[in-house]
């Protein structure tokens, strides 16, 4: 069976730095939430699966194809959206003319075919009344949005998004959420992000990744699960705890072993995330 | 799917929300709750629609002074249309402004040398005139040339086909400009086209080498080594250089021989880095 992203084997480095480290996974077809603290590779997985970076060794493919081979690497860009985390956008044009530039990039020649296309990926992303402003009038919420708007031109098969909804409030991550929604009837989408309230509310499963590796693979839910009988509430933060939070009630929720006796709460997908990077172990 | 909630924001809690007055711990717990929870939306709306007409509504000068300025911010049709003209928009506005800016730059230290010492009008015209094209072809690779930034990365036309269509356009304006800028100086039409020769190498060379390092560096050290070099050779000279002793530098098999061998190792360079999927500025 040909999965549409399959990464194995795959080492990356900058300088000294190892930002990926004999990475192996496959999987497509669903929402794929990559989460993970900051340097543990997330954008650089990203960017390996959007074709902007070759890795140093292994292999990836994307619809069974090759980014390193030019002729296969221009088949998976015609059927690619990528949003970068910063994506640095020319601020003299309008939101319109830049996303029209972008479809121009993107081989949409038809000239009245792209307007409409350009109008619907603005419209989606709620910026039908901002269109014709330029971006340096642009808020640094519409000019993610304009930057989401380029990334979805001509329905991908597969939609990398890293951190999109950085800078959105809380309508705008809403709206964000059916505009992945649509993308995933369209193939695969694979969001990189922080909020581990954003994997449940996007994502069908789920990659965590630490220090170049992944940590876990399968589903929200599971990952969840992997947490029960770890996390207690007390009124105070538990020595024994490997981290110990206050929550808005004044309850301590602690993560790691807990004492016996000690009040045991369901678990979430943050309390998951928590006795995952939060583990003593040497993950190596 | 409906989910119910232990607790809900505070009217007082949303009130300080909507007036940018609440902490920013209690803004992210805000937003994470409203996006799970319909009832506390609810609330929101229905505050935000109560004090929106009171509160941090601009006065009817404000909004006359926005309306004026979004007006003449609005893009102009001219720039719009010879946008759309351009189709792929090879030439982006900065670009266009970098390599017309250089060109005059040129042509304006030879008018100056010309005036001042008119000896070494023809010394620095060679000098000068194989770099337009180098300039060009560095411009053409800088991050911030493109209008869509990163975006672009991942477009069918992106990786090094984008930056060599535009180097090309670009080395054609600086080429145009050396050719208008023979009519003024001393320098014959066909030495014009003779000197451009060195530039195309080395031109070539910097856009091989744009895949392993910053192009910038490549390019300063090899018009640093031609200008050493046209420096010392007119030095040598026992009299004033003439066109005549310029093309006969110029015209023969050696100088030849090493544009060819220049031009050679920028094309090995460029086929043995084809898998390179980006320049090397891009990749962090």
């Amino acid at each position: 069976m040909t999965h549409e992203v399959a990464v194995t084997g795959v080492g990356k480095r900058f300088g000294t730095a190892r930002a990926l480290h004999n990475l192996t996974w496959k999987g497509g077809g669903q929402v794929v939430g990559v989460l993970g603290p900051n340097g543990a590779g997330k954008s650089t997985l990203l960017q390996l699966l959007g074709t902007v970076l070759s890795p140093d060794e292994g292999e990836v493919r994307i619809f069974g194809l090759d980014p390193s081979n030019p002729a296969e690497r221009l088949a998976i860009r015609r059927q690619l959206g990528y949003l970068p985390q910063t994506a640095g956008l020319y601020q003299g044009f309008s939101a319109f003319d830049l996303v029209d530039y972008v479809a121009v990039l993107k081989e949409i020649n038809n000239r009245d075919a792209r307007r409409d296309e350009v109008r619907r990926v603005l419209m989606a992303v709620g910026l039908e009344n901002d269109m014709h402003r330029r971006i340096r009038k642009l808020s640094g919420g519409m000019r993610r949005r304009v930057a989401l708007a380029a990334s979805i031109l001509g329905r991908p098969r597969l939609l990398v998004l890293d951190e999109p909804s950085a800078g959105l409030d809380p309508e705008q991550r809403l709206r964000l959420q059916s505009v992945i929604h649509n993308a995933r009837t369209h193939g695969t989408v694979v969001m990189s992000t922080h909020q581990t309230d954003e994997i449940s509310m996007y994502c069908q499963h789920l990659l965590v990744l630490d220090r170049g590796r992944i940590r876990f693979d399968g589903s929200p839910v599971t990952f969840a699960a992997t947490a029960n009988g770890r996390v207690w509430v007390d009124d105070h933060a538990d020595p024994a705890a490997w981290r110990s939070w206050a929550t808005r009630t004044g309850e301590t929720r602690n993560v790691g072993t807990p004492v016996p006796g000690a009040e045991l709460v369901e678990p979430t997908i943050e309390d998951a995330y928590l006795l995952l990077t939060g583990s003593p172990e040497d993950p190596t | 799917m409906t989910i119910a909630h232990a607790w809900h924001v505070t009217t007082a809690e949303l009130g300080d929300y909507l007036a940018d007055q609440a902490p920013t711990l209690t803004v992210v717990s805000i937003e994470a709750h409203l996006l799970a929870c319909a009832d506390c939306r609810t609330m929101l709306s229905a505050l935000r629609r109560s004090v929106e007409p009171t509160v941090g509504k601009p006065s009817h000068s404000e909004q006359m002074w926005s309306r004026i300025a979004d007006r003449v911010d609005q893009p102009r049709r001219p720039l719009r249309s010879s946008n759309q003209a351009l189709q792929v928009s090879v030439a982006s506005p900065p670009l266009l402004a970098m390599t017309v800016g250089v060109a005059a730059a040129l042509l304006a230290a030879v008018g100056v040398v010309s005036a001042t010492y008119p000896h070494w009008s023809l010394p620095v015209q060679l000098t000068l005139a194989p770099l337009a094209p180098v300039v060009a072809a560095v411009v053409a690779f800088q991050p911030g040339v493109d209008p869509a930034g990163q975006l672009t990365e991942a477009t069918p036309l992106a990786g090094n086909r984008l930056p060599l269509l535009r180097a090309l356009l670009a080395s054609l304006l600086a080429l145009m400009s050396g050719l208008v800028a023979s009519t003024f100086g001393s320098l014959p039409l066909d030495m014009v086209v003779v000197c451009v020769l060195p530039g195309v190498a080395f031109a070539a060379i910097v856009l091989a080498t744009a895949t392993l390092s910053d192009p910038t560096r490549v390019a300063v050290a090899l018009a640093v080594g031609w200008a050493a070099l046209i420096f010392e050779w007119t030095r040598r000279q026992r009299t004033i250089p003439t066109a005549q002793t310029f093309r006969d530098m110029l015209v023969n098999e050696r100088a030849f021989g090493w544009t060819l061998v220049g031009v050679t190792f920028a094309a090995c360079v460029i086929c043995y880095r084809r898998r390179d999927v980006a320049p090397a500025w891009r990749i962090r």
